[in-house]
């Protein structure tokens, strides 16, 4: 092992703890503006692992899209639907059971999955990046896909604009 | 070295937390941070198997295509949760069970 | 004619878009959206028509196919197909359904939800042509569960009344145990052929891919208890008459012309692939219940619910014509009865607008009143009553009676096929007459209604006027309907080319199985090509062999019952003769007990000893519906009259046969086929109160569940 792969390694590991650990204390703490915060540094450990895998351009969509839209959007619903700043969650212990039995489960099978697998692994090109190569794909073989999604941006922007309207569940009740 | 598999045992757990922030919390945003974690997984999954077991960038696209449509799933999902704020005055998502048999 | 095709399908689907979304706030609430489109469609069929019935050789058929699922190894096709029979059955469903568009203009004039009620006709004009043109079981499939949740939401229409909601429910879950039985046929079919296009269908059975004879009776039948469902045969027929909780227009277009035709329609497509067992179910199945709807209509008070019992006896007799091989009579019995039915609903639907009511007994003398729907109404009446060579009803129904007396004769076990329908046609003109005079004719028994009742606006004697016309003409297009829809056998396919088509259009000119009525001349004339063919193939292929043409009269054997042609045409001669009695007796007998007689109040004061007598011993039996129990006592006072007056025994008799007769379809009614529904709805019921405590509304439960199943699954695939 070179020094320059095992350095690789073990700032793959660092990131990967980071992102792993941010994980665990959305769901794990009881401070929703916290959770919402770890979150980002989440977003952010996965955009690093998408510069490890070499897909750039998917890193710096997501951070601009991820740890940069949604987080926002989360924290606006975060302060729109809680009087009291910092509301305390409370985690019920006994309805958790049945959650943590049935995602320990997902672990253990996904691992044995990822264990047993027989994957047809190929040597990874290294490359400078891919961003050419992904505007190049989008403008091709995915034009349609491409120009669906911005239709549907648009009717989600509509969308979400009617349903959050003030006063629509009430009117809505009244129209029918 | 790091290789396929070190990527995959990361999603897995990424998207463990996730499901189990779906499972159990109480809290509409954490179920939906939970939901953003689960494809964030995903999207790692394709990636990685792009890189380590494809050619071109196709899973590249595919999860790009899925981080757009998960800003616009939390866009509708957040406008969903104004709305039962309003109706509701709180959003825990086990005290709203309107479909109760 | 793809154009034609879509115009058909599209128009009618965008005017129900139109119509949900921005109906109520078009003018006039959007009617003419859905009558313009329905106009269109009409305008459409017409060209269809012409070019196809007219202008074309008889084995004409254009077709259109595209891949719907496109796998490896794996297509499911759908496709459209226009031929003789679908050509007659576009006009038939235009042309109604445009007049009872126009008819509901003035018939739901100011009722709530007026835009939605187009909006669904135009929904149901849809699935119904979908249904006719489709060119595949899976096509038609779709189609029928279209037109089912069609007529759904329109016998629902008045949803605020209780009855009317119960009422669309019990017609959804009915029909629902048919097509299960249709979807089971479709995947036998699917799994022993592997495709589903008609024409492949018959091609493939033609050349005997079927792996054994009683697997395609089984599929057969099964397909059949599809029709049973929707053409509310007799076990499944108990929504029919519910469903005139709807409006009357939905009633004339949907419960009496097009949507429960679709069974027999149905029947009629699969026509060449049913072997002669499967069609024997299927005659028995019309015979019983032309028979036993024929009796219950006797006795009900309400003008719909005399009609709706009709209407599903005459769906049996469409089903014994097809049953006993008769596809021509069957077929064109679906025509006839769908441009007379309708027009009696539509009447029904005048006086009930006039009147308000729809007691018969709340009503008479109403003919003074609004003679254009007498007139409409006497004229669908003689033609349901077959009244001979001037109505359409005669031409089909003198051909299914027929034909059963042919196979009767020819094959004496069978003679019951014939016999039910033929005392039900007796019943037929006794209960049309019954309600004909009770309605139109004497005094007045509401002077109060009467003195409101007046003939509606042009918008609802229109289509009246015009549906007692097509009744009229039944004569000048009984011949074209036999022309151009012709009965072919699986065996006429076998030797045809045929080729696989993905994506395409393709036109069929003449007949498959090549040089067999090549050329139109041959069957306008019913020339000699006809009967030379017709030996060829009926000694090669033995028993489904020629179908070919009626009255040819040198035929060896006739049918896929191999009926002599000699004793088919004996059969014939008869039945004219028999109708022509049936006809006298009928009227004659009501006549006599509602014309001549005292009125039925007067009666019930008489007897009030025997009504109460009545009364209390149906009531040990509960399953006695309340509705049958004034109308026996009616029929037992009567028979108690008939002592005291000069008719003679006959009379009499056949009184209390009749009463016996509906007081057992009744008794089995109640407590045989509710007691099945009854005892399933408990089973549900229990399951259900188990199943609730898991439905608890969390939507966590919902996933947490979900996630288990999927874990145990993945677990399975892991180990």
């Amino acid at each position: 092992m070179s020094l320059e792969s095992g350095a690789h390694t073990v700032i793959w590991y660092c990131f990967a703890f980071l992102t792993a650990g941010s994980a665990a204390y959305v769901v794990l703490t009881r401070n929703i503006v916290r959770a919402a915060f770890a979150l980002v540094a989440t977003f952010i450990g996965v955009a690093t692992q998408y510069l490890f895998l070499q897909a750039d351009f998917l890193a710096a969509a997501q951070v601009l899209i991820y740890a940069g839209g949604i987080t926002v959007l989360l924290l606006f619903g975060v302060m729109l639907t809680h009087r009291v700043q910092g509301m305390e969650m409370r985690l019920e212990p006994v309805k958790a059971v049945p959650g943590v039995l049935v995602a320990l489960g997902f672990l253990v099978a996904i691992g044995a999955a990822i264990s047993r697998a027989d994957w047809h692994l190929v040597t990874p090109v290294d490359s400078s990046g891919t961003t050419a190569l992904v505007g190049e794909a989008i403008m091709t073989h995915h034009l349609l896909p491409f120009e669906e999604i911005s239709v549907l941006l648009l009717v989600v922007l509509v969308g979400a604009l009617f349903i959050a309207r003030p006063g629509h569940s009430q009117s809505a009740g009244e129209d029918e | 070295m790091i290789g396929l598999t070190h990527y995959l045992v990361l999603a897995a757990i990424l998207f463990v937390l996730g499901l189990f922030a779906v499972l159990t919390r109480r809290n509409a945003v954490t179920v939906l941070m939970g939901i953003e974690l689960m494809l964030n997984a995903g999207n790692l999954n394709l990636v990685a198997f792009n890189h380590y077991a494809g050619s071109g960038v196709d899973g590249q696209i595919f999860a790009l295509f899925v981080i757009v449509l998960a800003a616009a799933e939390a866009a509708v999902a957040l406008a969903i949760l104004l709305s039962i704020y309003r109706t509701f005055k709180h959003i825990a998502v086990d005290d709203i069970h309107l479909l109760r048999g | 004619m793809l154009t034609a095709a879509l115009v058909c399908l599209l128009v009618p689907l965008l005017a129900f878009v139109v119509q949900i979304f921005f109906g109520q706030r078009l003018p006039r609430h959007g009617d003419f959206v859905s009558i313009a489109a329905i106009g269109t469609v009409l305008a459409a069929a017409v060209w269809v028509f012409v070019h196809v019935v007219i202008g074309a050789d008889p084995g004409y058929s254009w077709s259109f196919v595209f891949d719907w699922v496109h796998l490896e190894e794996f297509q499911i096709p759908m496709g459209f197909a226009i031929d003789g029979l679908t050509a007659w059955m576009l006009i038939v469903v235009a042309g109604i359904s445009f007049l009872v568009h126009l008819f509901s203009v003035g018939y739901m004039h100011g009722e709530d939800r007026y835009h939605l009620y187009f909006g669904y006709l135009s929904l149901f004009s849809f699935s119904m042509l979908w249904l006719v043109l489709a060119d595949n079981l899976l096509g038609i499939y779709v189609g029928w569960e279209l037109v089912g949740v069609s007529s759904y939401l329109l016998i629902g229409f008045f949803f605020p009344k209780m009855s009317a909601a119960l009422a669309c429910k019990k017609a959804f879950l009915t029909n629902r145990v048919g097509d299960l039985g249709m979807w089971l046929g479709i995947l036998i079919v699917w799994k022993e052929l592997g495709v589903l296009r008609l024409e492949q269908i018959y091609h493939l059975i033609g050349s005997g891919a079927f792996s054994s004879h009683p697997a395609l009776t089984v599929a057969g039948v099964l397909l059949f208890i599809g029709a049973v469902g929707k053409s509310a045969q007799i076990g499944l027929h108990v929504w029919l008459p519910d469903a005139m909780e709807g409006p009357t227009p939905v009633s004339a277009l949907i419960h009496a012309a097009t949507m429960v035709a679709a069974g027999v329609y149905l029947v009629g497509r699969l026509f060449p692939i049913l072997t002669p067992e499967a069609l024997l179910v299927i005659g028995y199945t019309g015979a019983l219940t032309a028979f036993f709807a024929a009796t219950i209509a006797i006795v009900q008070d309400d003008i719909k619910r005399v009609l709706a019992y009709s209407t599903v006896s005459q769906l049996g007799y469409m089903m014994v014509g097809l049953g006993v091989g008769s596809y021509y009579g069957g077929l064109f019995h679906l025509v006839t009865h769908a441009f007379f039915k309708a027009c009696l609903f539509l009447g029904s639907g005048a006086v009930i607008h006039a009147v308000h009511t729809q007691n018969i007994w709340e009503m008479g003398g109403l003919r003074k009143k609004m003679p254009i729907t007498f007139f409409a109404w006497i004229v669908s009446t003689a033609a349901i009553s077959g009244f001979p060579y001037l109505t359409s009803g005669f031409f089909s129904k003198e051909r299914i009676l027929g034909d059963a007396m042919g196979l009767g004769l020819a094959q004496p076990q069978h003679f019951l096929i014939f016999l039910l329908p033929m005392v039900a046609a007796f019943i037929t003109v006794f209960y049309m007459t019954r309600v004909t005079i009770v309605t139109f004719f004497g005094k007045p028994r509401n002077v109060e209604k009467y003195e409101h009742a007046h003939e509606g606006s042009w918008v609802l004697t229109a289509p009246l006027i015009v549906l007692s016309v097509m009744t009229l003409l039944g004569f000048s297009y009984a011949g074209l309907f036999e022309q151009s829809v012709v009965p072919l056998t699986a065996a006429d396919y076998a030797g045809a080319e045929y080729a696989e088509v993905h994506f395409g259009e393709s036109v069929r000119e003449g007949f498959p199985g090549g040089g067999l009525l090549a050329d139109s001349h041959a069957v306008a004339e019913h020339g000699a090509n006809i009967e030379s063919s017709g030996h060829e193939v009926s000694s090669a292929e033995g028993e489904h062999a020629s179908l070919a043409a009626h009255g040819a009269g040198h035929h060896e054997v006739w049918g896929p019952h191999q009926v002599d042609e000699h004793v088919r045409h004996t059969g014939h001669t008869a039945v004219v003769y028999l109708s022509l009695l049936a006809l006298l007796v009928g009227f004659g007998l009501a006549y006599l007990i509602y014309y001549q007689r005292r009125s039925y109040e007067t009666l019930a004061k008489r007897y009030a000893g025997a009504w109460r007598l009545l009364y209390n011993k149906y009531f040990v039996d509960e399953g006695y519906m309340v509705g049958i129990i004034r109308p026996l006592l009616r029929l037992n006072s009567l028979a108690a009259l008939f002592d005291r007056t000069v008719i003679d025994g006959i009379v009499n008799g056949s009184a209390t046969v009749t009463r016996s007769l509906s007081g057992a379809s009744g008794w089995s009614d109640r407590n045989f086929v509710d007691g099945i529904v009854n005892g399933l709805a408990a089973i549900t019921q229990f399951f259900g109160a188990t199943v609730r405590r898991i439905e608890t509304g969390r939507i966590q439960h919902y996933f947490l569940f979900f996630l288990g199943g999927t874990l145990v699954l993945m677990l399975i695939r892991i180990y």
